[in-house]
């Protein structure tokens, strides 16, 4: 007996196939969100910016809030280090190796070349702190650089707006009051050995990211593999109806970030689940 | 008897053109037929025509056969547009929505409008609107799975692209429609690539980084119409052997030229020397098997790609060396000597025969 493929059957397969599809991807949501969460986080509006609104993001429903990280750099003179990019102090060459990159030195012939250079990024579980050590740390270096230049300007004589005296203040101003202060700290590939170094689960978020590696290799200056955050793959937090009028109704939440000085305009309780992918628990709006 | 609109249209192109042949040889006094024969041979044309017009709405004639391609054409941006308005009518009013409804409504457009593209290719013989539909079918599956990733923060996935290569196949091969079985292989294209990056370490999403990535994708699509019989769909073959060819090529193209992206440890020198060789080795390959096995679009597509090779190859060492006018004057002769050699080729029946 041969079997003919009917109208019946590209019906049946058609609708298991997109009712399987939804099945598997809202219980991989259930199955994420089940039990107590992985860790939960009172994020402000320091840590979460709203999602741009030109363009074709002016059409887009719905609002995004997109998780605000840093990553503390070695270099204690680096003026501002915003969120991407983040070369941290501790992604150094046996954490990169811990992470699968080959790190072994490159012969002189071949430093610099784009495939030794650029080796491809790789998945690795991120731990996120909440207004920790490295925040302060953060702070640390921005009050000795306001310090310093506020010294360096009463000498000269150059203190007005546009002096670097001028901008290391407003930077101190804004790491004070406005800055995130959501730190990448540590990177690694067992979760369980990250939860059990950073039990606190109010402070530290695993999360998933990118890693990629550098060859660093200037004029006179030691050849080494750096280490950079990529990406956070789930920095993009959805915002449920329920919460989405009250945090677009603060006073100053039209701005994505808080204004220096002014405070945050809302607060909202971040969980992560299983598979490390964030939901809003609750959002409140801050009293100014 | 035909299986589809397309055999079906190709036969009554050759009852067209036998009809003008026979008529000619008539009045040049080759054949002369009794009337009894040719009223036999006309009524039976008339009845398959009939018979195709009603089942597949075919072009009877030359007019309607330009008609027809005006309608195609129509289709397809119909198709773009109305998939894109979808797009962009879920983006606009999602806010409004709280998260349970958000997820009935992916669903039931995802499947409301798999059901609306079944009932209409039941109900009209062109495949036009069908074609309309399926497109509007397949963005909404994509947009559903998309936007509850969206929803939920799930976390990017390439696994993605299994359900939606199958809905579009699902839907091409149902509908017979060469547009979805394109976005299905582009699927395919797209997982089977993550899938290889994935095993040297890499993200997936920076597949596209290392161009040999492609090459399995390209191999499983080029044996996928020989292991499975495609004769009931017209140009399926064909779009599966170009996509292949396309996946090969291409990649070895970037890699004949940009050697350090290879995951080969060579030399740079050595990797595209060896990406030169085999991208004129397997597209003159490409080209001997083509008019072996009467595959048009192969021997076209090796044709396009040895030429290219040939040219790239030229610029490397002519470009800086040659005045320009000689420069092209020389690219000019190679085309003349590639159509000297094709047309011995054709001569000795080489690419004789009709593509399959």
């Amino acid at each position: 007996m041969t079997f003919t493929w009917t109208r019946t059957h590209t019906l049946a397969a058609g609708l298991a196939l997109i009712v399987l599809t939804n099945a598997i991807a809202l219980g991989g949501v259930a199955w994420n969100r089940s039990g107590e969460p992985e860790s939960v986080l009172k994020l402000s509006q320091r840590e979460l910016a709203r999602s741009r609104d030109y363009g074709l993001g002016r059409e887009e429903g719905g609002l995004q809030l997109r998780m605000r990280w840093r990553a503390l750099p070695a270099d204690s003179n680096t003026d501002y280090y915003w969120e991407f990019q983040g070369a941290p102090e501790w992604l150094d060459k046996a954490k990169l190796a811990s992470l699968g990159f080959d790190v072994s030195p490159l012969p002189p012939a071949r430093r610099g070349t784009w495939r030794e250079d650029r080796q491809l990024p790789r998945e690795a579980l991120i731990v996120l702190e909440l207004d920790g050590p490295a925040y302060q740390k953060a702070l640390e270096r921005a009050r000795a650089r306001a310090a310093r230049e506020a010294a360096k300007g009463a000498k000269t004589g150059k203190t007005g707006p546009g002096t670097s005296a001028e901008q290391a203040a407003t930077q101190l101003r804004n790491e004070e009051t406005a800055s995130s202060r959501l730190f990448a700290v540590d990177a690694g590939r067992d979760a369980q050995a990250l939860r059990a170094k950073y039990p606190d689960r109010a402070r530290y978020a695993i999360v998933q990211g990118k890693v990629r590696v550098t060859y660093l290799s200037g004029r006179g200056k030691e050849a080494r593999w750096t280490g950079h955050i990529d990406d956070i793959l789930n920095d993009q937090i959805n915002v449920p109806l329920e919460f989405r009028k009250m945090i677009e109704s603060a006073p100053g939440t039209v701005r994505r970030f808080p204004a220096a000085g002014s405070g945050p305009a809302f607060e909202v309780t971040v969980a992560f689940g299983r598979r490390f992918e964030p939901w809003i628990v609750s959002a409140t709006a801050q009293a100014k | 008897m035909t299986d589809s609109r397309t055999a079906a249209q190709l036969r009554a192109d050759e009852i067209r053109a036998f009809g003008d042949e026979l008529a000619r040889l008539e009045r040049e006094g080759v054949i002369a037929l009794t009337p009894a024969q040719r009223d036999a041979i006309a009524a039976h044309h008339r009845g398959l025509l009939a018979q195709f017009a009603q089942e597949f709405d075919i072009d009877r004639d030359v007019r309607a056969k330009q008609l027809s391609l005006g309608m195609r054409i129509a289709s397809f941006l119909g198709a773009l547009a109305l998939a894109a308005s979808v797009f962009f009518l879920f983006r606009q009013f999602w806010d409004r929505f709280a998260t349970s409804a958000q997820v009935v409504i992916l669903i039931g457009a995802a499947l409301g409008t798999f059901g609306a593209t079944l009932w209409i290719q039941r109900r009209e013989s062109s495949g036009y609107f069908t074609k309309l539909a399926a497109m509007v079918a397949f963005a909404c599956f994509v947009i559903n799975i998309a936007l509850l990733g969206q929803i939920f923060n799930i976390t990017p996935s390439d696994k993605a692209l299994i359900p939606w290569a199958a809905f579009a196949l699902l839907l091409a091969y149902t509908c017979d429609l060469r547009l979805l079985l394109a976005a299905g292989i582009l699927c395919i294209i797209a997982w089977v690539s993550a899938r290889t990056g994935t095993w040297s370490g890499m993200y997936w999403l920076h597949f596209g980084e290392r161009p040999e990535n492609f090459f399995p994708a390209a191999v499983l699509l080029f044996l996928a119409p020989q292991l499975i019989p495609h004769g009931r769909f017209t140009g399926f073959g064909p779009i599966y052997r170009v996509f292949a060819l396309l996946t090969l090529f291409l990649p070895m193209l970037v890699l004949a030229n940009y050697g350090r992206i290879s995951y080969f440890g060579f030399e740079e020198d050595a990797i595209e020397g060896f990406y030169q060789v085999m991208g004129f080795v397997l597209s003159a390959g490409a080209i001997w098997l083509g008019a072996r096995r009467h595959w048009n679009d192969v021997v076209n597509t090796g044709s396009v790609f040895f030429v290219i090779f040939l040219y790239t190859k030229f610029f490397d060492w002519w470009w800086d060396v040659m005045p320009k006018y000689l420069f092209f004057l020389v690219l000019g002769l190679t085309a003349v000597l590639l159509l000297f050699i094709m047309r011995r080729l054709r001569a000795k029946g080489l690419f004789g025969g009709s593509a399959r």
